[in-house]
């Protein structure tokens, strides 16, 4: 593909980062972002809220502050204009909430729903959290839970109940922006933020662009215990196939548990930070952050030379 | 009962069938399916739910026949007797299926290994020769699905494990000899070679 180049590109797709990085000066930086949806939760207004959080993750990821935003809409003309509205109306609150501007948008006629938001931030202490500069020893560090891909696979099956619809559904709006000002104060090596190619297929970008492996500790992953069962039943998302399959010669899985394996490739909406930080203040930051409202957040592995695998799954 | 999940997306399948299960006693549901993806969400939900499944494959459709209850006329599916009948032998001689593009060929090997498990008569030995010999010893995808397989015969042959150096690393079946992966192909009723 020929592309213009510019050097005041500062991070662009080559390293599969979260989001463009384009200096204006010295230590200011602006940062550009898209994510667009499915519906992932029934309740229109709550699925509106999901997709600003999602969208303005990719920003938090690169260590910005979001400014301004524009929604995409695609919408089913036989679907009543109410349900649109509070789709707008769910965003709109979310991007209140932080200060941030809806600038304008657009809309396209589909068969089926789909929402997201184009988003723009900026970073003027000069600090931009990329993906890349991992190195052998340092910790690994997850805030949220695994399994969101499947939970809502099984409200589209309609077999999820009240609990766990409201329970992944608080997972999903719990914003990344309080930790993305928490891993600043660390010397942070690496931050991404886990979204469509699941854990393993973000990790696997971070390892790929730092020039080194990643091994986990499969045990310490969080996981969301009703994700599990669902997984054995079958109800696993075609992107969690297709996320393996892409990553097939890249990995290796010590543990003999088919499902738990799935769920490293389950595709998340909104999921949270995965950060690399010096072994030495892995332990302060995971305080930190829980005491950030991040409950789930653990060491779930650590960065090593190259072998075969980019990732090794103990 | 037949359900029709062809063109039907995640979870739907599986969905479709868990329904129709829970419409009968006991008998058989025939699940009708045009995705691999679609395939193993629901023989995992066969699975989950203590069920035997039959799967078979057509022109890139899959049906799967599940049991429920125990006075169905099929048969009920017994992993531990699909040997029976023909004396096939499925030789592999290399560690891709196909020339051309070996990274391709490889990922075709993975996903050939990992569905043998899901036939309906599996091969009475397998047998590892040349390149092959990696994929019961350092390729992690291939071992775990051959070390799933009951009552099949696998071996690998000793000079090519010599020869890549992979002698102490053989982690499912036996190491063999060329006489022997002669004798196995002469004497076979069937050989399937990739």
């Amino acid at each position: 593909m020929n592309v213009y180049k510019d050097d005041n590109l500062l991070v662009g797709f080559e390293t599969s980062d979260d989001a463009g990085v384009y200096k204006i000066d010295e230590n200011k930086c602006l940062v550009q972002s898209i994510d667009v949806i499915t519906p992932v939760v029934d309740d229109p207004y709550n699925f509106g809220r999901i997709a600003a959080v999602n969208s303005l993750s990719d920003l938090y990821a690169m260590g910005s502050k979001p400014l301004t935003a524009m929604t995409l809409l695609m919408y089913n003309c036989d679907i009543a204009g109410s349900v649109m509205h509070e789709i707008m109306q769910g965003a709109c609150d979310e991007l209140g909430k932080i200060g941030c501007v809806l600038v304008g948008g657009h809309t396209l006629e589909d068969n089926e729903v789909k929402f997201g938001l184009s988003v723009t931030g900026m970073i003027d202490d000069g600090k931009i959290l990329k993906n890349n500069g991992l190195k052998p020893g340092d910790a690994l560090i997850y805030t949220k839970s695994l399994g969101i891909g499947v939970i809502t696979t099984a409200i589209k099956g309609e077999m999820a109940t009240e609990d766990e619809i409201s329970d992944v559904t608080d997972l999903m709006l719990l914003s990344n922006a309080k930790a993305s000002e928490i891993i600043k104060n660390y010397p942070v090596t690496a931050c991404t933020d886990i979204t469509g190619y699941g854990l393993a297929g973000h990790a696997l970008e971070m390892a790929k662009f730092s020039g080194c492996g990643i091994k986990f500790f499969t045990e310490k992953i969080p996981i969301i215990g009703s994700a599990l069962n669902y997984a054995e039943m079958g109800i696993i998302p075609a992107g969690a196939y297709n996320n393996k399959y892409f990553l097939a010669h890249h990995y290796s899985f010590g543990d003999d548990n088919k499902n738990k394996e799935m769920l490293m490739f389950d595709p998340q909406t909104s999921g949270g930070l995965f950060i690399g930080v010096d072994r030495m203040n892995a332990d302060k930051l995971v305080d930190d952050l829980k005491r950030g409202g991040y409950k789930a957040t653990c060491v779930i592995g650590e960065a090593v030379d190259l072998t075969d695998h980019y990732l090794v799954f103990e | 009962m037949q359900v029709d999940a062809r063109g039907k997306e995640c979870p739907k399948p599986v969905v479709m069938t868990k329904k129709a299960l829970d419409s009968v006693e006991e008998g058989v549901v025939t699940v009708l399916l045009d995705s691999e993806i679609s395939r193993d969400n629901v023989l995992k939900f066969a699975q989950s739910q203590g069920l035997s499944a039959d799967v078979s494959e057509n022109n890139g459709e899959f049906t799967i026949e599940i049991t429920k209850g125990f006075t169905c006329a099929a048969p009920a599916a017994d992993h531990s007797e699909k040997t029976k009948g023909k004396n096939v032998v499925l030789y592999v001689g290399s560690e891709s299926i196909g020339s051309g593009d070996c990274d391709l060929g490889k990922k075709l090997m993975d996903n050939f290994i990992s569905n043998i498990e899901n036939m309906e008569q599996l091969p009475f030995s397998i047998i590892f020769v040349n390149s092959g010999v990696f994929l019961s010893t350092s390729n992690e995808n291939t071992v775990n699905s051959l070390q799933k397989l009951d009552k099949v015969e696998i071996i690998s042959c000793g000079t090519c494990l010599e020869y890549f150096n992979l002698e102490d690393d053989l982690r499912v079946g036996e190491i063999t000899d060329a006489y022997t992966v002669m004798k196995k192909l002469f004497d076979a009723d069937k050989v399937i070679r990739l």
